[in-house]
């Protein structure tokens, strides 16, 4: 197994001009994804996860910053340059209902990703694969002619895979796949995208805002907020201990289904999420932080190793040694 | 068993709704039944399509129809029947004694009325009060739900998520209705504000004495701040009891199951056990239990019964003829 | 003149002419200035309003200023200006026609390509690697059929009336032509005691309209994929 990361991200960043000011969608990401792991990335409105995971695959220009994907440096490839890798780098989308054109039925849609590559030529061969392709993600070959609208958002999302799966990527990046589920359903579309992980070898980023899911699904997890990384770390480490203040605010934020004796306490942060235009030169968590000192207003924090593989942007929380966070406010 | 019946605000008996749509009638609610007791919050959980936003509207009579039908049960405020009374007893009594909020706190405020206005709308509704008077009172409000009073002359758009929600409670509880019907109130909102406004209504519906039927899929909002649980399915209260009961020593192999599809309660690696096969088509009339053909423990009686709900413990009762298999009661283990 | 009998279905007009015949004469040249100025309005106007709608900023503003002053002026009045211009024929009606069809289809396409665009389908049509000109072929513009169709219906029906009014006004098609319209004008002299001169191309002009608003909603349901069970 080859050290070299599947994908690599510097300094990324991605800027919007508004009539209002410059809007920080993405500012200075980086990291790195082994080849078959996950990398969730957690936050809330405004985060800059959706972004992150669009500018990944070019479906939109990065304004500065590096992807490189395969050892290859993707940032500037042309539209053209990028079609064959498309076969490489997938994308499942958050929304059954607004991912799949109304106008196609199921045996269009999961075949027009194969169509427009050339993979297969024969058209009897074409529809093998789909329907292939709709048993690896469980959708029964009674569906082939039925339209989205027709289906329930399960069934939706599975047709999302089998898109995604049709070109035999090596990369999927999950925008929010389970977020418009119900509950069992979301259970049956994990177990499939995890089985398909295992079957096939592939590397998910699997954006979300949803803790509890991120945690079961990924290896490691990436915090952000307002645009930036805060906090990076192997899943089981970022749980037990969060170090990064917003971390911990949102850890202690998810309602637990747990009633009783062994429910653990609730902090709720103030304030609300800040604007991403025209920030100030200063942490981004300033206005919401408990922990707030001089040194915060300075600038923005960098992301700083504090431990094997645990990474966190914050003025308190620095090179290795154990600072105990106490409490300013 | 049951408190005495003067404690119990509302109580739904045996509700039963339908939809007449063009592709057929949908069953969306078949013979409910639950009370609440005053000051008291209930959580009815239960996944999309069980009839929960339903149940809520029929308690207001506020089904439209076309094409929604109630036809049969009753729901008793106090004693009086919501469904025979007459429209202006009905006025009376929506926004004034009980009072609804909804999910999607981007579409339930007008965009061309101050905030301000439309607390104050609500309060020259029920109260013969001067325009002043009641401005004052949306002021009060506003203060209650942690915005400054000085943004009562500001538009919706204005606002962020979770403060458009704010002002939906304060909407909502300025007439301090007697109960409120929280219809998924937190769904659309960030995890952080999420918790903010949980807390809100938690403290409240506290400060006002009043009850909360709390509808929602998340059983980690329920858990939160419900002191009562009923869970729906298909139309139906499968299982009802404390949120001790119902969390701790379940009893409905659907409420099982519910908690088993949970990520958050296990270990990486393991495989989900999500609940095989789908809700039933609401349009097709069921014989026997509702969730038979999904269920492990199912026998033949279930197919052919419709298991009714009946005490199992003292504040707790499941309709499953089979409950035994899942439910260990209070002391065991 | 004579009044509606077995031999004239529809009576005879003020110059003996057989109604019945040139109402049916007469359809030839609704129907073809109707469907004619449409059909090239809705060429030009798709093709204009989705390239704006599609690439927005200045092109966006440009398209839609010019838009904007050609639907500010009144189609009579653009007919009278290729009129005097160019004489009156029923080529140059058509033409003048074309200009107010163009102007709304210019805006409903615009708008319902500036909708779809934003939806996921798009996004997830371009993840796949399809190239632009596929995805607005093949994924935008069939999502926008809905709204044109039923503008085109109504507009064939707007146009006919159009047409009408202006061969009304004399600036249309040219006399002795069996036009719709110019029979209105010409049996006005004789509504006191031979209102059927009048009324009858009138009712024509009517059940037309009609008929093609109901063929217009019945097309857009059945071209509604949703609408399939």
């Amino acid at each position: 197994m080859s050290d070299e990361p599947i994908l690599k991200v510097e300094n990324l960043t991605k800027h919007f001009v508004t009539p209002k000011g410059v809007l920080h969608a993405v500012d200075g990401l980086n990291f790195e994804i082994q080849k078959g792991k996950t990398l969730g990335i957690v936050g809330e409105s405004g985060c800059g996860k959706s972004t992150t995971g669009r500018v990944i695959l070019k479906l939109t220009k990065p304004t500065s910053g590096k992807i490189i994907f395969e050892g290859k440096d993707i940032t500037n490839y042309s539209v053209s340059q990028m079609r064959p890798l498309r076969c490489e780098m997938q994308m499942i989308f958050q929304d059954p209902f607004s991912s799949l054109d109304p106008r196609q039925s199921v045996m269009q849609l999961i075949s027009e990703p194969i169509i427009q590559h050339k993979l297969i030529r024969n058209k009897k061969d074409i529809e093998k694969r789909t329907l292939e392709l709709m048993d690896i993600v469980g959708l029964s070959s009674r569906y082939t002619n039925t339209y989205p609208h027709e289906l329930d958002g399960g069934r939706r999302q599975r047709i999302g895979v089998a898109r995604a799966l049709a070109l035999n990527p090596k990369l999927i990046v999950c925008d929010e796949p389970v977020s418009a589920l119900d509950v069992s359903i979301q259970a049956q579309v994990l177990n499939l995208l995890k089985q398909l992980q295992k079957d096939f070898g592939l590397t998910y980023i699997f954006i979300t805002h949803n803790l509890s899911v991120v945690k079961y699904f990924s290896d490691d997890i990436a915090v952000m907020y307002l645009g930036q990384m805060v906090e990076k770390a192997p899943s089981d480490i970022i749980f037990d201990n969060p170090l990064h203040p917003y971390t911990k605010a949102l850890l202690q934020a998810v309602p637990v289904p747990i009633v009783g004796k062994d429910r653990p306490p609730r902090q709720l942060i103030k304030g609300e999420i800040t604007s991403p235009v025209n920030l100030p030169d200063e942490c981004r968590f300033c206005s919401r932080c408990d922990y707030l000192q001089e040194e915060c207003h300075k600038g923005d924090p960098k992301l700083v190793e504090v431990e094997p593989n645990h990474f966190v942007a914050c003025a308190r929380v620095k090179d290795g040694s154990k600072v105990t966070m106490e409490k300013t406010c | 068993m049951k408190e005495e019946n003067k404690d119990l605000l509302i109580q739904v008996k045996d509700l039963k709704v339908e939809y007449d749509t063009d592709a057929g009638v949908v069953y969306a609610v078949n013979g409910l039944n639950f009370e609440i007791e005053k000051k008291h919050t209930l959580g009815l959980v239960g996944e999309t399509g069980a009839g929960k936003t339903t149940t809520a509207l029929s308690i207001l009579n506020l089904v439209p129809n076309p094409p929604g039908v109630i036809t049969g049960g009753e729901v008793l405020l106090e004693g009086k029947n919501v469904f025979k009374m007459s429209v202006e007893e009905l006025e009376k009594l929506r926004g004034n004694e009980v009072a609804m909020i909804f999910q999607d706190p981007m579409t339930a405020l007008n965009p061309v009325m101050t905030v301000g206005e439309q607390i104050a709308e609500s309060v020259l509704l029920h109260n013969s009060i001067s325009e002043a008077e009641a401005m004052e009172r949306a002021k009060e409000m506003l203060k209650m739900v942690g915005i400054s009073e000085n943004r009562s002359s500001d538009y919706p758009h204005q606002f962020s998520g979770g403060m458009r929600q704010r002002v939906v409670i304060a909407i909502a509880l300025a007439c301090k209705p007697k109960l409120l019907i929280a219809d998924e109130p937190t769904t659309a909102l960030d995890v952080t504000i999420q918790a903010q406004v949980l807390a809100l209504i938690q403290d409240l519906i506290a400060k006002n004495d009043m009850a909360l039927l709390l509808i929602t899929h998340d059983l980690g909002v329920v858990a939160e701040i419900c002191d009562d649980v009923a869970v729906v399915y298909s139309g139906q209260i499968v299982e009802k009891g404390t949120a001790d009961d119902v969390f701790n020593h379940k009893a409905h192999p659907y409420t099982e199951g519910l908690f088993n599809s949970l990520p958050n309660l296990r270990k990486r690696g393991e495989d989900l056990e999500p609940i095989k096969g789908m809700m039933p088509n609401p349009m097709e009339k069921i014989v026997g239990c509702s969730f038979a053909p999904r269920c492990q423990y199912a026998t033949d009686q279930c197919f052919k019964e419709i298991p009714t709900l009946q005490g199992i413990a003292q504040t707790h009762s499941v309709a499953c003829f089979h409950y035994d298999a899942v439910f260990s009661p209070k002391g065991s283990n | 003149m004579q009044w509606p009998s077995w031999e004239h279905p529809f009576g005879t007009d003020e110059l003996g002419r057989d109604i019945f015949i040139r109402i049916l004469y007469g359809a030839r040249y609704s129907l073809l200035i109707g469907c004619g100025s449409v059909l090239i309005g809705l060429v030009i106007g798709v093709i204009m309003g989705s390239i704006a709608g599609f690439y927005g900023g200045l092109v966006d503003q440009v398209i839609m200023r010019v838009n904007d002053m050609l639907y500010a002026i009144p189609n009579i009045m653009i007919a009278v200006v290729v009129v005097s211009l160019f004489g009156t024929s029923t080529f140059n009606l058509l033409l003048a026609l074309c200009v107010t069809c163009a102007t709304s289809f210019v805006r409903i396409a615009r708008a319902s390509v500036m909708t779809i665009r934003g939806q996921e389908y798009i996004e997830s049509a371009y993840a796949m690697g399809l190239p632009t000109w596929k995805v607005i072929l093949k994924h935008i513009i069939p999502n926008c059929l809905s709204p044109i169709i039923v503008q085109v219906t109504l507009l064939i029906g707007s146009m006919i009336i159009a047409a009408s009014s202006l061969s009304f006004l004399g600036i249309g098609v040219p006399s002795p032509a069996p036009e719709w319209g110019a029979m209105l004008s010409s049996g006005r002299s004789q509504i006191r005691n031979a209102p059927y001169i009048c009324v009858i191309p009138g009712l024509a002009i009517m059940f037309t309209v009609l008929a093609l608003n109901l063929l217009g909603d019945g097309l857009r349901d059945a071209l509604d994929p949703k609408l399939k069970k």
